[in-house]
């Protein structure tokens, strides 16, 4: 059982993560509008949600939208089902900005909010618009239970964040192994730890390819394509690039020394290179729309969110245990094809 | 270490997302599935890849360890 702990540890922590990732609950929201535009005047929409009980709560529902510092609650709204609800707006004075984020409150659902549900129609967008009566709005948390926050676009793909970012902490770990052999190589001319790092990188180029082809189908359906020009997209590929490039200069070298040396010394540089394209450089640029850049790491955005946290970091911690696992199989296999070419 | 023991990983990766990437040309079937029910396919989706991709090195490795074992008993 002796050094097994760690194993059974991360394979329980993976279990958890994609258990709890799966079977909780996402909150309510604001699906969709239609139609997003509003006109001068009066404009009907339907307002679709998700998981929403807006029928149950039709007592205490509320919808009203804000446009920057103006709010105008809805002219008449009928409740159609728990997930529909027919509204009209009515608005005939000067706005200030091109977009209305559309709010419904209820008591079993709280405050359910769509940032830039509406685009304004024919209306006098000025700087110094009529000033209106605020009309009654509530902002309040329902409680509700455990459940992943509900963003616009996003919806359950929320849930991606548990597969698709602990893969690319994973390869971050992994690759950091690596360069730790490569410099136990390079000081004491050990070809065992040339051996391991080379071992480290497969793994870790494993992971990155799986945290690739998680983050083109989850870019796909969210964003509509399958690539994008983003930094951080970009990065990634110049890193996986980066550490295939290692695996052609390992195997471009026939002297088995003089391989095993290149390479590490390639490896120290690739190590860093890859810290600079995934850590560094998407940070340093404008906007984005893989969350996380501009700002610290990739979950900034959801940080707030207790719930989301109590399932990342164990699949985290779970899947660097499983990439480690994973390393250590294959350099122990890579050990005994030595042991029996040697022979 | 050779190149080639790269090529299981990268052919797992792209054997198992190309079905996807494929189907996402031929028309709306898929992209409907994809977008219903709040996209929770495409989350079925990912973790499938990952599964499948941890699952497939891992049999890449027992087939290698397999030839392994199967070379040394030649030997004796």
């Amino acid at each position: 059982m002796r050094g097994l702990w760690w194993k059974i540890g991360s394979a329980i922590l993976v279990i958890y993560s994609v258990f709890l990732g799966l079977l909780a609950p996402l909150n309510p929201g604001i699906k969709t509008v239609d139609p997003a535009q509003l006109n001068n005047g009066g404009t009907t929409v339907i307002i679709t949600g998700y998981n929403s009980h807006f029928a149950d709560a039709a007592q205490s529902q509320q919808v009203w939208l804000t446009n920057g510092d103006e709010i105008f609650c809805a002219y008449e709204y009928q409740v159609v089902d728990n997930t529909h609800i027919r509204a009209t707006f009515s608005i005939y004075q000067d706005i200030s900005e091109a977009f209305f984020d559309l709010y419904v409150h209820n008591a079993v659902d709280g405050t359910m909010h769509l940032p830039d549900a509406f685009l304004q129609n024919a209306m006098e967008v000025s700087l110094k618009p009529d000033k209106i009566e605020p009309c009654l709005t509530a902002l309040a948390e329902a409680d509700r239970g455990f459940g992943f926050p509900n963003q616009p676009i996003l919806n359950e793909t929320i849930r991606n964040l548990l597969f698709h970012v602990p893969s690319w902490f994973a390869m971050i770990l992994i690759m950091a192994v690596s360069f730790g052999y490569s410099i136990v190589h390079l000081r004491h001319s050990r070809l065992d730890a040339d051996a391991a790092a080379a071992n480290a990188a497969r793994v870790g180029l494993l992971f990155a390819f799986i945290g690739l082809a998680t983050g083109m189908i989850w870019a796909r359906f969210t964003w509509g394509a399958w690539w994008v020009n983003d930094r951080r997209l970009n990065g990634a590929a110049v890193a996986t690039l980066i550490y295939l490039a290692y695996f052609v200069l390992r195997s471009s070298v026939n002297e088995e020394q003089k391989a095993a040396r290149l390479a590490g010394v390639y490896n120290i540089f690739a190590f860093v290179m890859m810290l600079l394209f995934v850590m560094v450089w998407p940070r340093l640029g404008a906007d984005s729309l893989h969350p996380g850049v501009g700002g610290n790491p990739a979950f900034n955005q959801y940080d707030l969110d207790d719930n989301l946290r109590l399932v990342f970091y164990p699949a985290v911690l779970g899947w660097m245990g499983m990439s480690l696992w994973i390393f250590q199989l294959q350099n122990r296999m890579d050990r005994l094809r030595r042991i029996a070419d040697e022979h | 270490m050779n190149i080639k023991q790269l090529v299981p990983s990268i052919v797992i990766v792209v054997m198992v997302s190309a079905p996807v990437l494929a189907a996402s040309d031929q028309g709306n079937l898929l992209e409907e599935t994809m977008h219903s029910s709040g996209k929770i396919y495409v989350v079925v989706a990912v973790v499938t890849v990952l599964l499948l991709a941890v699952f497939g090195y891992l049999i890449a490795l027992d087939r290698r360890l397999k030839r392994l074992e199967n070379k040394k008993t030649d030997k004796r």
